[in-house]
């Protein structure tokens, strides 16, 4: 893959990949920004041994989950976020009704376990299959039903509007 | 909240991402930085394995040299010579010997030296990558 093509596909991917890490990141956008670098970084190098099994899209989320779970495990108590970002980045013309949605969403998605949390937003926030999300987060699809059975069940109780 | 309640929900208050055009700049220049250091990487590889090649050549045509000299000159007249030259040969195969340690080393520390870079790009180019 030259370096061209690969700088068109993450223009067309980038969106939905900050979008996906800004949802696992609690709505930190400087922190999903700089996991999404690492991630496009992290592509790149690899982008030689990149066969094409599976979409690009699917390839580069994969990564920048891997990104995340990185993070994750070494992140230090102090840079969690104690009651989440309350904006996602809410556009400016959105009522206090939607941020209050937002805010509610959002923290009860950082109360799920991190396996229900990235199958949620996966198949909710990117409109992906069960496929396509069993092969992004490396689980069997049978295992991601599950979590997004649970997910739900969880959510219904955590979000009360 | 019922099912098709927090579908709704869910689906209609997906999170937005600022519009940051300095986003793909950045990923270009990183994408920048990762090449030159590729590039690095290769270009300290090639030199030591020419420096490996070139000392494991040199060794094999000495090794020729020594034993053609003793399967073609005379057995006393090796004798000979060992025993006239046999102090300054002593020294001469330390220092000869000083020299190839010096530079293999020189071939190993650059090995050394890549790894953390190399160690990266197998990680990324490894099994977890589909």
């Amino acid at each position: 893959m030259t370096e061209e093509r690969f700088i068109d596909l993450v223009r067309v991917e980038q969106e939905p990949l900050r979008r996906f890490l800004l949802a696992l990141c609690g709505g930190d956008s400087a922190l999903a920004d700089d996991l999404a670098q690492d991630a496009i970084t992290r592509a790149y190098v690899a982008s030689g041994s990149y066969l094409g099994l599976s979409s690009f899209r699917t390839w580069l989320f994969r990564i920048a989950y891997n990104c995340y779970v990185d993070y994750s495990r070494k992140k230090h108590p102090e840079l969690v976020p104690i009651d989440g970002k309350d904006t996602w980045n809410l556009p400016a013309e959105e009522t206090s009704d939607a941020a209050f949605r937002y805010q509610q969403i959002n923290q009860a998605l950082e109360r799920l376990p991190e396996k229900e949390k990235a199958v949620i937003i996966l198949f909710y926030f990117e409109d992906r299959s069960i496929k396509e999300t069993a092969s992004i987060l490396g689980i069997p699809s049978g295992t991601v039903k599950y979590h997004l059975s649970m997910g739900r069940a969880h959510l219904k109780e955590l979000i009360s509007l | 909240m019922n099912e098709n309640d927090l579908n709704i929900l869910l689906r209609t208050n997906k999170p937005v991402v600022k519009d940051d055009p300095a986003f793909m700049l950045k990923a270009r220049q990183r994408m920048s930085a990762v090449e030159g250091i590729k590039n690095e990487v290769d270009r300290q590889r090639k030199h030591a394995l020419i420096a490996l090649s070139v000392t494991l050549l040199i060794g094999v045509a000495a090794g020729i040299l020594i034993a053609v000299f003793l399967l073609l000159a005379p057995i006393d007249s090796i004798r000979a010579l060992i025993g006239e030259w046999k102090l300054y040969i002593e020294v001469a195969v330390s220092i000869i010997f000083t020299l190839i340690a010096i530079y293999l080393g020189n071939g190993i520390s650059v090995f050394v030296r890549t790894i953390p870079v190399t160690s990266l790009y197998l990680r990324e180019t490894g099994s977890r990558v589909p």
